[in-house]
This record gives structure tokens, sequence and C-alpha cells, in this order.
């Protein structure tokens, strides 16, 4: 299967926003 | 037939959104078109319309006769996209596509694609090859969101070019009055000869492969249908939004949002970092 640029920018946009979150919870310690 | 249109219409599309073959194909049926959201300039993709038909069901055909029905669709695409040529679709595509033969609408308008009657057991599902244009090289395109008009039927439409209508129609009763006699004729139609009030008597011919929904002695108004509707087939139009994507644009997010993961990663480094000297209570 073919990734396409189209696929991979929604993959990075999906990455960026769970990461994120995952960076405030750890930065907090816990929710 | 798609051949029709092409012949009469310039463009499939009125002013009104519209597709011409709505004015012979008078009954309506649902379609679906599926399409990518967004697609890249000079890339090979595929847009598919959905003609849903119960298999069981058979059309009138001009001679009387029950058949299959045929399909056909019309799809109008915005203005630089085209059939895809066989030497860029890859096999999976060439597979779909094998038995199906599109045609540009006209010389002038490769944008609008047209195939049909064919098969309707075997095409439920008709897949057109696209290609999109490139705005680099065909300045008249643009990185913009456009529509995909789309126009499918399934079976024979109710009315000719002419005008004439087709036998795929109920038939109403020219007059008022009492059926008088019902005489099945040699070609395998009927003859109904109706009484009306002022004694005159009006003879109506009904074509072969029609049901007579009326008896001898029955009671009719004018214009009140004598048959069956023969009709299982129709017309359907949809659209569906597409953008044809700038890469550039997609790269430079991509770039953003790896910029905003490694900041975002060393502010919370940082914190981590604060918490620690805090905790063994060092202050510098």
């Amino acid at each position: 299967m073919n990734i396409s640029l189209v696929d991979l920018t929604w993959a990075c946009l999906m990455v960026s926003f769970t990461v994120s979150l995952a960076l405030v919870v750890w930065a907090r310690n816990g929710f | 037939y798609p051949i029709y249109a092409q012949q009469t219409y310039e463009n499939p599309r009125e002013s009104t959104g519209r597709i011409v073959c709505a004015n012979c194909h008078l009954a309506q049926k649902n379609i679906y078109i599926e399409a990518p959201k967004e697609v890249l300039p000079n890339t090979v993709f595929e847009t598919v319309v959905k003609i849903p038909y119960e298999f069981n069901k058979k059309q009138i055909l001009g001679n009387g006769s029950k058949g299959d029905l045929n399909v056909g669709a019309v799809v109008i695409l915005p203005e630089g996209f085209k059939l895809a040529p066989k030497d860029r679709m890859d096999e999976k595509l060439l597979k779909k596509t094998k038995n199906l033969y599109f045609n540009n609408y006209s010389q002038k308008l490769d944008n609008i694609i047209v195939i049909g009657p064919i098969t309707g057991k075997d095409n439920q599902e008709i897949t057109f090859p696209i290609l999109a244009p490139d705005p680099q090289i065909n300045k008249n395109t643009h990185f913009l969101k456009y529509s995909i008009y789309v126009g499918a039927n399934k079976g024979r439409g109710q009315l000719y070019p002419s005008g004439e209508k087709s036998n795929n129609n109920p038939i109403p009763s020219n007059a008022e009055g009492r059926i008088e006699k019902i005489k099945p004729n040699e070609d395998g139609g009927y003859e109904v000869i109706i009484k009306t009030k002022d004694d005159e008597t009006i003879s109506q011919y009904v074509p072969i492969g029609l049901n007579l929904t009326i008896k001898e002695g029955q009671r009719i108004k004018a214009g009140e249908y004598i048959t069956t509707d023969p009709n299982v087939g129709g017309f359907g139009q949809s659209e569906i939004e597409i953008v044809l994507q700038n890469p550039t644009r997609l790269i430079s997010f991509i770039f953003f949002s790896i910029s905003v993961l490694i900041s975002q990663l060393f502010f919370v480094l940082k914190k981590k970092q604060f918490e620690k000297v805090q905790s063994l209570n060092q202050n510098f």
C-alpha cells in the first residue's frame, strides 16, 4: 500500500495531538 | 442514452444544476458518489458512482418484452480534471475499469465523462479513473476546493428527445366513462373501448407488455391510469467536494507539527528539571 503525502499529513496531525496531550499529562504528573 | 444528451445539449449541466438526463429519465432513484477528500496535483485517483437496484426487477423493453436494466452515468469534473490515461493507472485500477468504456462528453469538454449503457448487474459500482491537473502546468486550475457533479441512471427513460413518450409509462385513460370492452390485439397489446357519458365510443390502444388495471364495466375518469406503472428504474444526481491540495502546504504543515512537538517536549523537560531541583531544596 502506498502512503501518500495526504495520509502522512493526517498522521502527523493526529500524532501531534496525541503526543501533546501525553506531554501535558506527564508534566502535571497525572490527570 | 448518453448520446441523446450529447447530440442535444452542449453542456449536460443546466444553470439550475439539473443534469439533462433528467429531461427524459423522469423517474427518480437515489445514487451515491465516493471520491477522496483531497488530491495532489498530477495524480490519478478514483471516483466511485454507486447505482443500487434489486436484481429481480425487470424492465419493459421497446418491443414490450421484459429485460434486465442497463445503467449509465455522467461525471462532471472541475475544469482541468480529466479521464486518466491507461499508462498512468496502476494494476488495481486497470482491473476495476477493464470492461468499462468511458467517453468524453464532447471534444471541447474533456472534463465531463460519460459511460453507458452498460449492464446493470455487473456495474452497480462504476469506478472512474481521474487525473488531477497540475496548476503549475495548467494555469487555468488552482489549489482550491471544487465540486464534482454526478448523474446516474438505471433503466429506460420515459421520454425520447423528440418529446414522444416511451412505452415505459403507465397509460392514462383518454376519456371519462365506462369500459365497454377490452379486446386483445394480435400484437399482444389491448384495445380498450370506453363509452363516454354522451354515448360516444372511444378506442384506446395499450401496447404489449403493460398490465391492465381495469375490468370491463368499470367506470373511469379521464387521466386515470388504466395500466400499472412498468417503470422500475430512474435517474439520480449527486455532488461531492474535492480539494486540489498543494503538496508544499502539506510539507510545511508536517514541519510545523514537528517543531511544535519538539518545543513542547523541551518545555516539559525543563519543568521536570526545575521540579527536581526544587525537591532537592537547592537554591542557586
